[in-house]
């Protein structure tokens, strides 16, 4: 009898360790992109159903769509948030709209800058429960956190994003990413890129490769590079000469990427300029080194017609309150574009 | 064919279809046998959006629902025509857009090519050329930011002068952030951060006081943890930052220059008996350190002058 019961807990505990680990994703982006106009079966781009009692976005997405995280490709086409049973459905193979330019206006990507978290406020610094703050602000008003990554398909026009799609990095890898931010990010399963230069790992203030690491594999949080030193890029040093100074801008490009593709196995795709300042010669190399992206720290949202190499980012500031950071949610850009 | 004669095209056709459909009644008789009022038959709420969005100018929109439409019934000819009429006066506004686009472009107009470039993108999403035109526009006008933000620092750092923005640049906001650890008695932070507003601006002299009594602070913590050679690192760090000679710092300086010649002094005496030539650098080191350390003066004469021994 003692047995018979120990034997059902531990299949209880079993299926539930299995449940957790093959938990559906929040998010998923769209599918690979939508073959040209010329190559489609208009039946089979769309199909229309009707709402049955018990049906969610994200079943009829994991029905249709392959993934429940897909849900936001129903809600958005039809501009719904929930769904009424009887009520016609329009279920897209494919965002038709790649780039987000209507007759009403434009999508616009915000891609918010953190730096630094602590308990002590400061413009560079801020607290969890800030943090926190915004972070369920964008759960409860219909936001969509997605990954830095899901930017380089949508610039190019070739997948389409969520509606209020918003993208959240960190700059300079700090530990105290790992202590406040991360949490409050698991909690939410928001994604991040956490941009780090290479000569910072080690420091008592820095994230430790093995944070970096139990991190990823979480799947949400992505590591990308942010220069080898944190020198200005955009800056000769004293007495340097052009072709120094290339050497220089390759191995500040060249370093961090080996450095994290060797110890996180990851694959690259961004660079965050220190100090959000880069030129020309920069974004050649970029270019050659399989770099897809560039972020500055110039404010502002990104359309799909965003230079790539040239991201806009929006810091968040530690003294500044939740008004401050709602205006830098813009998602979309209206203008009568008939 | 010009837009306004599709446009008025499509609309005749759904207007007709609307007509006939109204006027197909199924006459219904009534229990007592007598006819009853005709029940009309209407478009479909779907038929009615597109309409409506046509009639909106909202073209692209139009035609997703008569696609939708489609999808439900691919074999309806009536729909195959309306959405082929609607996908013609989008091609043809598009192709106006795009002349309009070029036109302001030839004329400097960079706000309305802009302009009408969105309207073709609008209305066709998969226009690679409005989209690589309108992503140029943003690429000129992000570098010129760009550009012109360089420019400002790399004429302050020549004026040797630290932001005249410093609201805006992200160097200021690393100096205050090291300053404040500073106050927190975090002087490693404190380097960390200063140091990055020192990067673009190397020759500012508050900045440089600043990191440069971190450092000290934390060559006298190490000297006082008995970690002398970290301690000189830091200390030759605080040297070099210094914009000014300060009497206080000479002492301790001194100190741990002493410290660390005899550090360096008793190193080479234990190294000698099996490592020679690294007992010769050691006690060069305390010398270096300490000019007058007589015994490792002696000891190095010794060294250098007598034969080494044979087994």
């Amino acid at each position: 009898m003692l047995r018979q019961l120990a034997n059902f807990f531990v299949t209880l505990g079993l299926l539930l360790l299995s449940a957790c680990a093959e938990q559906a994703p929040l998010y998923e982006s769209a599918p690979t992109p939508a073959p040209p106009p010329a190559m489609r079966t208009p039946s089979k781009d769309y199909t229309v159903v009707v709402v049955q009692p018990g049906d969610t976005t994200r079943r009829l997405a994991a029905k249709h769509l392959g993934s429940p995280g897909r849900a936001w490709m129903i809600e958005d086409f039809n501009d719904i948030k929930t769904l009424t049973p009887g009520q016609e459905v329009v279920i897209p193979a494919h965002m038709p709209n790649a780039v987000g330019v209507y007759s009403t206006g434009y999508q616009v990507v915000p891609v918010l800058c953190y730096h630094r978290f602590g308990l002590a406020k400061n413009k560079m610094v801020v607290t969890p429960t800030d943090f926190a703050d915004q972070m369920a602000y964008l759960a409860q008003n219909n936001y969509r956190v997605i990954p830095l990554a899901d930017l380089a398909d949508f610039l190019r026009g070739e997948r389409a994003l969520p509606r209020r799609s918003v993208v959240i990095t960190m700059d300079d890898g700090y530990k105290s990413a790992y202590q406040y931010a991360y949490p409050i990010l698991r909690r939410h399963g928001f994604p991040a890129t956490i941009f780090v230069y290479t000569d910072f790992v080690g420091s008592r203030e820095a994230l430790s490769w093995d944070e970096m690491r139990e991190m990823t594999r979480s799947r949400l949080i992505d590591i990308q590079p942010h220069s080898k030193t944190h020198a200005n890029l955009g800056l000769t040093e004293a007495g340097e000469t052009d072709a120094v100074y290339r050497e220089r801008i390759a191995t500040e490009l060249k370093t961090p990427a080996q450095e994290i593709k060797r110890r996180l196995n990851l694959p690259i795709h961004t660079f965050a300029y220190p100090y959000g300042d880069s030129t020309t010669l920069v974004v050649e190399q970029l270019k050659q080194q399989e770099y897809a992206l560039g972020v500055t720290v110039q404010p502002g949202t990104n359309a799909a017609f965003a230079a790539p190499y040239l991201l806009q980012r929006s810091m968040v500031f530690g003294d500044e309150d939740l008004a401050a950071f709602k205006k830098k949610l813009e998602t979309f850009v209206s203008v009568d574009l008939r | 064919m010009s837009v306004i004669e599709l446009h008025r095209r499509v609309l005749t056709a759904l207007a007709l279809t609307a007509m006939s459909l109204t006027s197909a009644y199924a006459a219904t008789p009534n229990n007592a046998g007598n006819p009853a009022a005709p029940a009309p038959v209407v478009a479909t709420p779907r038929e009615q959006v597109a309409a409506q969005l046509f009639e909106q100018g909202r073209y692209a929109d139009a035609l997703l629902q008569w696609q939708i439409l489609l999808a439900e019934a691919p074999n309806n000819a009536a729909y195959q025509s309306y959405a082929q009429d609607v996908q013609d006066v989008i091609e043809q506004k598009v192709r106006e857009h795009m002349q309009a686009a070029n036109y302001a472009l030839s004329i400097g107009d960079s706000a309305n090519e802009q302009r009408e470039l969105l309207k073709a993108l609008a209305l066709s999403p998969v226009n690679g050329p409005a989209l690589e035109l309108l992503r140029r526009i943003e690429s000129d006008r992000a570098w010129s930011i760009e550009n012109a933000k360089l420019a400002k620092l790399k004429s302050n750092i020549e004026k040797k002068i630290t932001s005249t923005e410093p609201e805006h640049d992200q160097e200021q906001f690393y100096l205050e952030l090291g300053v404040a650890l500073f106050k927190e008695g975090d002087y490693s932070g404190a380097i960390q951060e200063i140091q990055k507003y020192l990067n673009s601006y190397p020759n500012d002299p508050a900045a440089r006081r600043q990191i440069s009594e971190a450092y000290f602070r934390v060559a006298v913590y190490l000297h006082q943890t008995g970690q002398l050679i970290p301690a000189m690192n830091n200390m030759e760090l605080a040297q070099r930052y210094a914009v000014e000679n300060i009497p206080a710092r000479e002492k301790p300086v001194q100190e741990l220059k002493y410290a660390l010649a005899e550090e360096y002094y008793q190193r080479g005496a234990r190294d000698l008996p099996t490592d020679r030539n690294k007992a010769i650098e050691e006690w060069q080191l305390a010398l270096k350190y300490n000019s007058n350390h007589a015994l490792a003066r002696q000891r190095l004469s010794e060294a250098t002058t007598s034969a080494p021994r044979t087994p």
